[in-house]
């Protein structure tokens, strides 16, 4: 039979991106994640050499981690929204750094509002990226709150505190003038200062709160992406407050400590964030594994089973296609209805030439990478394929030997009707003819030669017809095997062998009619061939019950070498036995003899 | 003669029936089955019974087993057990537990008045009789042709007679012989054959037949 999959199953698994591809990548790596980083660093070093290399070089490597992991995020979730949205705060996280090695030329003050304006976005756009985690969409009308409330909050902020003075009068001593700035009073802007790192703080509390909710209250393959944004988030957040703390506890030179070890913890985010989205890329190789367990597992639960942990969704169900009652089928046989593709479920189906065979039903999130799930669903479909190809094949085996079962029972059935006709019928009528001819004969006296010669024809040409009727009747059915069953019929086909033949076992019971006749006519035929083929001096035969079946043996001392459809008798006593759900074995090393084993199932 | 007849074929019983009447025979009683058959039995012992080996209920070996309770329990009946086709272990589980006095013949066989009547007239005298075919196919085989063929024609003449349930006397008669040709015969077979001679007639063949089964 052949299988078209339309698509080849390899190219699913393997990477799809060419080379032809990979080349602009990586060129977009070195320039966006290792240049502007490096450029920052260098205009760094160089315009504020009072603050040393050690805190540029830590900023630069946290704002090139996001380009870097927005980049490979990206490239791997292109419909993702997380990769460019970790690009553009890298990009902000960038800007804002211009503000440390400005140079002290008023004329740069426009440059100035954009980077202070920056600061904002880079946090706008990291608590839009941990809200909508991992699909890049909010879910929950919550979710869609925050995610609008937070930027604009943070946007009307920022721009009010530019208006009212300005983050740079308050913190920054060698800043430059802002533009937009009305220079008030510089104790409000200081109180606006403060209220903008309160309302930051709750901002932060309230996407780390909504995350934790997010994350006890996600399926198992929602952690699996979570997990590492929790365990990245949870450290950015001890660290975060801890600064804040020691800003206001501790004198100057050891808050330094937290700022020594924030880089480290800032880097943690994007990684946590990359490493969460790619988990299930990651497995990816899990697909190859998939099918080649696939390919010695045939039960529907194991295949689901397989199935779950391939995708890390223990939710995973596979709905198989009933063509009878046009539904689909749980593992349990139960009908159930398809699921809408949706929020609740995410649901793939298994087609073949546009017929629908089967059905994935998963958790939405993995419609996140169709790539695996369409890998994983044509392996399983291959497998669901297999199955039902495997079960129709089992069913019509099962019809087919059912049906060579009703043959033989039907053919042993019109034998003994036959042999009971033969008996009840012609031969009795032959025998009366035969009575009735003697009875004429002796009236018509021993007077003509003639007639004499006629009836002495006759008569002879009586007992041919009887003696071929005996003869015919014995061959359909021997009438020993249903008179005296196995045991007589043995002795009776051993008296009647050409070879010699000793009986070493035979069974002293009844047996059911098919499996005495099949045991009959292997040893009869065995026998048959032991005379014609095996120039052998003695068979043996024994039949014996072990084990619920009826064993036939007959061995010889010929030649051996005989093939195991050497002419169709043995062909024959195959369909016999295998119709018995039976097997007949034919072992015969040249110059070792013969020895043919049957084994019928029997009670 | 009184004759008793048990066969479940009518037909065949009937046109036996004429026959042995026609042949001055007297027919004690038919019967369908073996219960009529000994029903029979109690009321009325005839010198010979002829019964078929297949009868009801199940047509297995009824008349092999209703020969032999016959033997054990009349042991002045003879019993000629008459069937469609030959087994050779018949005769010999016939011979073996019915004793002397039995005998074992194709049914067409006694269609012939002649061979009907010498049947029953050696069983009446207390011989056995085997019917010729049975020894015939025992011979007919190729597998033992080479001892066989140790014996000379005459001698394979007399083996086959003799496993009939021939008496030396009647083998004698057959072959035109003296009796002390025919004894010389017997006692060569059985050296030649490596069997122990047998001094009742149907050990004698049983001994010959079961040798002819087994070689």
């Amino acid at each position: 039979m052949h299988h078209d999959f339309g698509v080849p199953l390899p190219a699913l698994i393997a990477h799809n991106h060419s080379t032809a591809m990979r080349k602009p990548f990586i060129l977009a790596l070195v320039v966006v994640a290792v240049c502007i980083p490096a450029m920052t660093f260098v205009s760094f070093v160089l315009n504020a050499p009072a603050v040393g290399p050690a805190i540029p070089l830590a900023r630069s490597v946290i704002g090139g981690s996001y380009l870097l992991a927005g980049l490979v995020a990206w490239r791997a979730r292109p419909n993702n929204r997380i990769g460019p949205l970790m690009l553009i705060a890298g990009f902000a996280w960038e800007l804002t750094d211009f503000n440390l090695f400005y140079s002290g030329d008023p004329t740069d003050g426009f440059f100035f509002t954009l980077v202070v304006l920056a600061g904002p976005v880079f946090i706008a756009t990291m608590a839009v990226v941990v809200l909508t985690f991992p699909t890049g969409r909010a879910e929950t009308a919550i979710d869609r709150l925050l995610v609008v409330a937070i930027p604009m909050t943070l946007l009307v902020l920022q721009t009010a505190l530019a208006l009212v003075g300005g983050p740079g009068q308050v913190d920054c001593k060698t800043c430059p003038p802002d533009l937009v700035a009305a220079r008030l009073d510089p104790g409000l802007a200081l109180l606006a200062t403060r209220a903008v790192q309160l309302i930051t703080v709750i901002g932060a509390a309230a996407v780390v709160g909504r995350l934790g909710w997010r994350w006890s209250s996600a399926s198992a393959l929602g952690r699996r992406s979570l997990d590492p944004v929790v365990w990245s988030i949870g450290p950015i957040f001890v660290v975060g407050v801890s600064i804040r703390a020691g800003e206001l506890l501790l004198p100057y030179p050891h808050h330094q400590l937290f700022f020594a070890i924030s880089p480290l913890v800032f880097v943690a985010l994007p990684l946590g964030l990359v490493i969460g989205l790619l988990r299930t890329r990651l497995d990816r190789t899990g697909v190859g594994r998939l099918v080649v367990e696939l390919g010695d597992r045939g039960r529907p639960d194991e295949l689901r089973d397989t199935l779950a942990k391939v995708l890390h969704d223990p939710s995973v169900e596979l709905l198989e296609w009933s063509a009878q009652t046009k539904g689909f089928v749980n593992s349990e046989g139960q009908m159930i209805a398809l699921p809408a593709d949706g929020i609740d479920r995410g649901v793939t189906l298994l087609e073949r030439d546009g017929q629908p065979i089967g059905a994935i039903t998963h958790d939405p999130l993995l419609r996140d990478d169709p790539d695996l799930v369409r890998a994983v669903a044509s392996a399983a479909q291959l497998a669901v394929e297999n199955a039902q190809l495997a079960a129709e094949l089992q069913q019509q085996l099962a019809e087919v030997e059912a049906s060579r079962a009703r043959i033989v029972t039907a053919s042993d059935d019109e034998r003994r009707r036959l042999g009971r006709d033969l008996h009840d019928g012609a031969q009795q009528r032959l025998l009366a003819l035969s009575f009735a001819m003697k009875a004429v004969q002796r009236k018509a006296g021993n007077g003509d030669p003639d007639i004499r010669a006629a009836f002495d024809t006759a008569d002879e040409q009586l007992r041919l017809a009887l003696r071929e009727l005996r003869e015919l009747a014995h061959g359909i059915r021997p009438p020993i095997l249903t008179e005296g069953g196995l045991g007589p019929a043995l002795e009776s086909l051993a008296e009647r062998s050409a070879v010699k033949v000793t009986i070493e076992r035979q069974p002293q019971r009844r047996f059911e009619q098919p499996v005495e006749a099949a045991a009959y006519f292997v040893v009869s035929e065995a026998l048959a061939n032991v005379a014609k083929h095996a120039g052998a001096s003695l068979a043996t035969v024994a039949v014996w019950q072990e084990d619920g079946a009826l064993l036939v043996e007959v061995r010889d001392d010929g030649v051996g070498g005989a093939a195991a459809v050497n002419g169709s008798g043995l062909r024959g006593l195959m369909d016999r036995v295998g119709a018995l759900q039976g097997r007949l074995q034919v072992d015969s090393p040249p110059g070792k003899g013969t020895r043919l084993l049957a084994e019928l199932p029997c009670r | 003669m009184q004759i008793g007849l048990a066969d479940d074929a009518a037909l065949f019983r009937e046109g036996l029936s004429r026959l042995l009447v026609e042949s001055g025979f007297d027919v004690a009683f038919q019967a369908g089955d073996v219960d009529e058959l000994m029903a029979a039995l109690e009321a009325r012992l005839p010198d010979a019974v002829i019964l078929d080996i297949h009868m009801p209920p199940t047509y297995s070996n009824e008349g092999l087993l209703a020969a032999v309770q016959i033997r054990e329990q009349y042991p002045g009946v003879a019993v000629l057990l008459l069937s469609q086709y030959l087994e050779a272990q018949y005769a010999v589980r016939l011979l073996e537990t019915g004793g002397d006095m039995v005998g074992y013949l194709l049914k067409e066989r006694v269609t012939d008045i002649d061979q009907l009547r010498d049947a029953l007239q050696r069983l009446g005298h207390g011989s056995t009789v085997i019917d010729p075919q049975v020894v015939a196919d025992l011979l007919r085989r190729r597998r033992n042709a080479d001892t066989l063929m140790t014996l000379t024609e005459r001698e394979r003449e007399v083996l086959e007679l003799m496993a009939e349930g021939r008496s030396n006397k009647a083998i004698e008669k057959t072959l035109f012989l003296g009796q002390k040709t025919v004894e010389t015969h017997i006692s060569n077979i059985f050296q030649k054959l490596e069997l122990a001679s047998e001094p009742d007639d149907h050990r004698r063949v049983l001994a010959v037949l079961s040798y002819l089964r087994t070689t």
